[in-house]
């Protein structure tokens, strides 16, 4: 026989059992202790709506065990109480309130000031539903959410697919996170009730695709009777069409623009992209407010229905009965076929007749209170007759339905319309069926507004929050006079329900008491409308991306330790930084540079566009060569950096910084579009891979591969050349970023394992070496060439970071000329400066700058270097009286004081000569 | 069923002026796709990469335009089998073309700029080439129930492919 755990005892289950029955049966009767006071909670609605029956089902917090059904194994514990829910040492908070009204830690912990941490901590312990699981759990766990045999999620459903509607058995993800699924419907129908499925049918029938989300299992809720008959009948009609997609035990948690519903089931997030939205979320039995009304045994009349009629429970064995309307009649009757000794009915003196059998009647009769200290021993009854007791163990409520209009209410969209007992609560089967079919055409029919509950005096107004009527009034008192405020202040209707108990009863509390109705209206409702975990609200997106170049599986073959920059994964280094610096400096050394930023630019008008976006000369450099310029914005500050390289009269290749190939990219083409000039340009970052080929013997590698004339008369410095290397054909570009003869091939990225395997294979006894981001980060400190981002500000112009010499001031105009104009009339404050560190070790990147005693700036590049034996770095300097400082002392937490000097050339190289080698 | 293999794709892109995109004849064998106004790609079997390339670039006027070989900035994954329209549904927010439900369109795949020509019975996916294994990864994950077999690269098969292109199938769908 399959059963469940409950905190360490086997629980036998039946046929259909929800989490709850399967308790109840077993005796359990405290599911919860409540939020603040700790009182002991056992069921009440018994439709998923308020917060008494939570419980953490295989450690998950929140599961309302009266809607979750029952499985094989499942491990059920309460999630609050201490040592059990049963007999919770806390529970004495009840008899402290009157020192915890509401806000009390806004008032008695106020002072002293240092107490609040520490009471923050001591309330956060102890209050809340129960512990969110540690650690991350495998999904697995969270995919074996409950699941009823026969209950399923649709399969998704694309307008116009004429595919039969699959159902499946929800799988769990095998430990990985939840994905997400799009639908796109003519109609999303939130809702599995009769009104709801009415209208789905109805759409149906007219060759719409429809979408359905049932929160529940369609009829679940619903005891015996004719309308659990027609929900099923209408549930198997509408599996039967083509263009339906029924999601079951799926949560739609809010409607968005565009229509979006997004609603989260069992396995997916269901993102429902609907031209029309139907909402027929039902209604849902009125929160009874008075002394005692959240004493364990009291019950809300169709959650008790529903124990009696579906799962031979008995909600007591002497039970009080108080209805309002014709529904309540119906409760009772399912109360008293299933067998429950209703010893006495409170009903109004017009339903007194209908009461069949030998139950004794209070005609107008309403409870008082409810006696015992935490379960029901008695009920006081007031009616006409007088006031008196009646002893039992239960008391059933049915005052009368509210609309469950939360998603209604947040939805101002047009194409949303309700339908069902959501616009009319207590309409009856076939009121609901007809304005499904009304709605299901798009027609909106106006709310009918439900009689606004009598004000409560006395009892727990909001369950959640363990509000009670006193408290509001003092709320009141202290002048939060409209719902909002009140609810804000309350934190009613802020819990778990949402308002479903409660909210009724806030705007009652406020309509008695103020003048203009304009108070008490109905609290605004914001998505989700129901708890939803961050998971869900993660799902498709839990992953990570990372940019990778096609040389990445080799990188990770060559035991390369991998790091993160910017959006790439790339080398830092292949185990000896070293090592790889100096093949650099003293053989040649290879480098995959393929994330840096490629472009194509080309079109009549190519030159004037770069022309106008470089502060560079670009008309003046010829084919064949190319130019190295900061790339400037509007306020002529260095947004990147680029080489251009002119391959013939209107086309052009240049790079841009990697990771800054997305933001280059939008920059280019959004110039060109405002200038309206014939320009194209293409983004050819992932189709070009590029290494860099760089040392003293980078010309003798690519000869021992190349045909081509690489010698410096004919392949100078700040030249390109397209050659082939190891028969791949490259755009060879001679730049210096490292301050050796450098070769950066830019290869078809395809061919990139080739050439790269080429190179290594072809250079093993000239010593050549992959190396990483450690080294060339070194080397171009040495040669003192700034790293965009790294060593700039956002306001770093061109003179600031030494530049200057890049910018044609003579130009008739390009971006972020006017600006630089204008700052160059202002004296210079900071600038970045080239600092020699002596004392036997480099201060770390960060160090403060001091000269004489005072801060003068600070550290954004630094490295030991191994050539020159000094510690190199790059610094912003603030002048001092007009002058920058020439020595500063760094302050390293490590080693302390170490004084530098400011140079003006290059540490390594100052004259270019291996460069231009 | 659901087959996914890498496509042996070129992908050649043509910019030039509007009017002269709107006269143009995609290469036999191959399928164009205008990505902008002045913008056309241009997706053929790898194997007439050269000839494709060199036809377009007798098309587009020197001067007026540039036509550039792209195909190695693409990764190009063909998807088959009965759950292929899954694939898109649940990597991606663009919503499936109208009408017959077959077409170009592009937006955010797997949450990174991609584009998708859905054919009868394939859809044809893509994504920068250094996005690529994620996109093979993302499929793998998010379609796990579905038990995707992933097999050997094949040539780009195009159902379609006709000299005439296919602009008026064009919809361009929101990202992530």
């Amino acid at each position: 026989m399959a059963s469940i755990e409950f905190e360490g005892r086997r629980i036998a289950l039946e046929d259909g059992d929800s989490v709850a029955s399967a308790l109840y049966r077993d005796g359990v009767r405290t599911f919860s202790r409540s939020f603040k006071f700790r009182r002991p909670r056992g069921l009440y609605c018994g439709t998923g709506d308020c917060p008494n029956c939570l419980v953490c089902v295989d450690d998950e917090p929140g599961a309302r065990a009266c809607v979750t059904p029952a499985a094989q194994g499942q491990k059920i514990r309460r999630g609050s109480g201490w040592p059990s829910a049963d007999r919770d040492v806390l529970g004495f908070f009840w008899y402290l309130r009157p020192f915890l009204p509401v806000g009390f830690y806004y008032k008695i912990l106020k002072r002293p000031r240092w107490l609040w941490p520490y009471a923050e901590r001591v309330i956060r312990r102890i209050a809340g539903l129960a512990p969110v699981p540690g650690g991350r759990r495998a999904a697995a766990e969270v995919g074996a959410a409950p699941i009823a045999p026969g209950c399923s999620e649709g399969t998704p459903l694309a307008s116009g697919d004429g595919g039969p509607p699959e159902r499946r058995i929800v799988a769990d993800h095998g430990g990985q996170g939840r994905e997400a699924i799009r639908h796109y419907p003519d109609l999303c129908v939130i809702g599995g009730g009769p009104g709801g499925l009415a209208a789905a049918l109805s759409a149906a029938e007219r060759g719409e695709s429809v979408v359905v989300a049932e929160e529940h299992g369609i009829g679940e809720l619903l005891p015996p009777g004719p309308a659990l008959t027609t929900v099923m009948a209408q549930r198997e009609a509408l599996l039967r069409h083509r263009n339906v997609a029924v999601l079951e035990r799926a949560l739609a948690v809010g409607i968005y623009d565009g229509l979006l519903v997004p609603v989260i089931g069992p396995q997916f997030l269901h993102l429902v992209y609907a031209k029309r939205v139907v909402v027929a979320t039902g209604a849902v039995e009125r929160h009874a407010v008075f002394p005692g009304n959240d004493r364990i045994g009291v019950w809300l009349g169709r959650g008790a229905a529903r124990m009696a009629g579906r799962h031979g429970l008995e909600p007591g064995e002497n039970v009080v009965f108080a209805g309002s309307d014709g529904e309540s009649l119906e409760t009772l009757e399912v109360l008293r076929a299933a067998g429950i000794r209703v010893v006495a009915a409170l009903v109004p003196e017009a339903l007194a007749t209908s009461i069949q059998g030998d139950i004794r009647t209070i005609s107008d009769g309403s409870i008082v209170r409810v006696l015992g200290r935490t379960r029901v021993k008695g009920a006081e009854v007031e009616s006409p007759a007088g006031r008196e007791t009646v002893a039992c163990d239960a008391v059933v409520l049915s005052p009368g339905l509210t609309a469950r209009d939360g998603l209604l209410r947040q939805s101002r969209h047009s194409g949303v319309v309700g339908a069902g007992e959501v616009l009319a609560p207590g309409c009856g089967l076939s009121a609901a069926i007809d304005s499904g079919r009304l709605a299901a055409a798009g027609e909106w029919m106006e709310p009918v507004e439900s009689p606004m509950p009598a004000c409560p005096k006395s009892g727990m107004v909001c369950l959640c929050e363990d509000v009670q009527a006193s408290e509001m009034d003092s709320a009141w008192r202290e002048g939060f006079q409209s719902t909002e405020l009140l609810k804000r202040y309350t934190t009613a209707t802020m819990g778990p329900c949402q308002g479903a108990m409660c909210h009724p009863h806030l705007r009652a509390i406020v309509a008695e008491r103020s003048d203009s109705p304009i108070w008490s209206g109905p609290t605004t409702a914001r998505p989700p409308a129901r708890p939803v975990r961050l998971e869900d609200l993660a799902a498709g997106s839990r992953h990570s991306l990372e940019l990778r170049t096609s040389l990445h599986e080799r990188h990770l073959t060559l035991g390369a330790r991998m790091e993160w920059a910017g959006a790439w994964k790339r080398p830092g280094d292949f185990g000896d930084s070293r090592a790889e610096y100096d093949a650099v400096r003293r053989a040649v050394g290879i480098m995959d540079i393929g994330t840096l930023g490629k472009f194509r630019v080309g079109g009549p008008d190519a030159t004037e566009f770069l022309e106008r976006l470089y502060p560079s000369s670009i008309g003046r450099v010829r084919p064949g060569r190319l130019r190295y310029s900061p790339m400037l914005n509007e306020a002529g500050y260095i947004l990147d950096e680029s080489v251009i390289c002119r391959l013939d009269d209107q086309d052009y290749y240049l790079t841009l910084t990697s990771g800054g190939a997305e933001r280059g990219e939008a920059w280019l083409r959004d110039w060109a579009e405002a200038w309206a000039l014939r320009v194209y340009v293409v983004n050819q970052t992932a189709t070009y891979g590029a290494i860099n080929v760089a040392g003293p013997l980078a010309r003798e590698l690519l000869t021992r591969l190349s045909d081509d004339d690489l010698d410096a008369e004919s392949f100078p410095y700040a030249h390109h050349r397209h050659i082939s290397v190891a028969g791949v054909q490259c755009l060879a570009l001679r730049v210096g970023f490292v301050g050796e003869l450098s070769y950066e091939l830019h290869h078809p990225a395809l061919e990139g394992v080739v050439l790269w395997d080429a190179l290594l294979g072809a250079g093993a006894d000239l010593g050549v070496k992959p190396h990483g981001l450690d080294t060339v980060l070194l080397l171009r400190l040495e040669k003192g060439h700034i790293v965009v981002g790294q060593d700039t500000d956002f306001d770093s112009t061109p003179a600031k970071v030494g530049l200057s010499w890049a910018v044609r001031s003579d130009k008739p105009a390009f971006v972020g000329k006017v600006a630089l104009e204008r700052l160059s009339g202002l004296p210079q404050e900071r600038r970045l400066a080239m600092i020699r560190f002596t004392g036997g070790r480099a201060p770390v990147e960060g160090a403060q700058l001091f000269d004489c005693g005072a801060l003068v700036g600070y550290l954004t590049s630094s490295g030991w270097s191994p050539t020159l034996d000094c510690g190199v770095a790059l610094g912003w300097l603030q002048s001092r009286g007009g002058a920058f400082p020439t020595t500063i002392v760094a302050r390293d937490p490590v080693a302390g004081e170490l004084p530098g000097e400011v140079v003006s050339e290059p540490f390594y190289d100052p004259e270019g000569a291996r460069i231009r080698a | 069923m659901l087959e996914v293999a890498p496509a042996e794709a070129a992908v050649i892109l043509c910019m030039g002026p509007a009017t002269e995109l709107d006269a143009l004849r995609a290469p036999a064998d191959s399928v164009g796709c205008r990505v902008a106004p002045d913008e056309l790609m241009v997706l053929a079997p790898r194997a007439l990469r050269h000839e494709v390339l060199a036809e377009l670039e007798e098309w587009i006027t020197r001067g007026s335009g540039l036509v550039v070989d792209q195909t190695d900035g693409w990764s190009v994954w063909t998807v088959t089998g009965s759950h292929r329209d899954q694939v898109l549904l649940r990597l991606s927010n663009i919503p499936p073309s109208p009408g017959t439900g077959t077409g170009f369109v592009q937006g955010a795949i797997a949450h990174v700029p991609g584009k998708a020509l859905i054919e009868r019975n394939a859809v044809h996916l893509m994504v920068r080439s250094t996005a690529g294994y994620h996109l093979r990864d993302r499929i793998a994950a998010a379609c796990r129930e579905l038990a995707p077999r992933f097999t050997a690269p094949a040539p780009l098969r195009l159902e379609g492919a006709a000299p005439v292109l296919r602009k008026q199938r064009v919809a361009v769908g929101d990202g992530d």
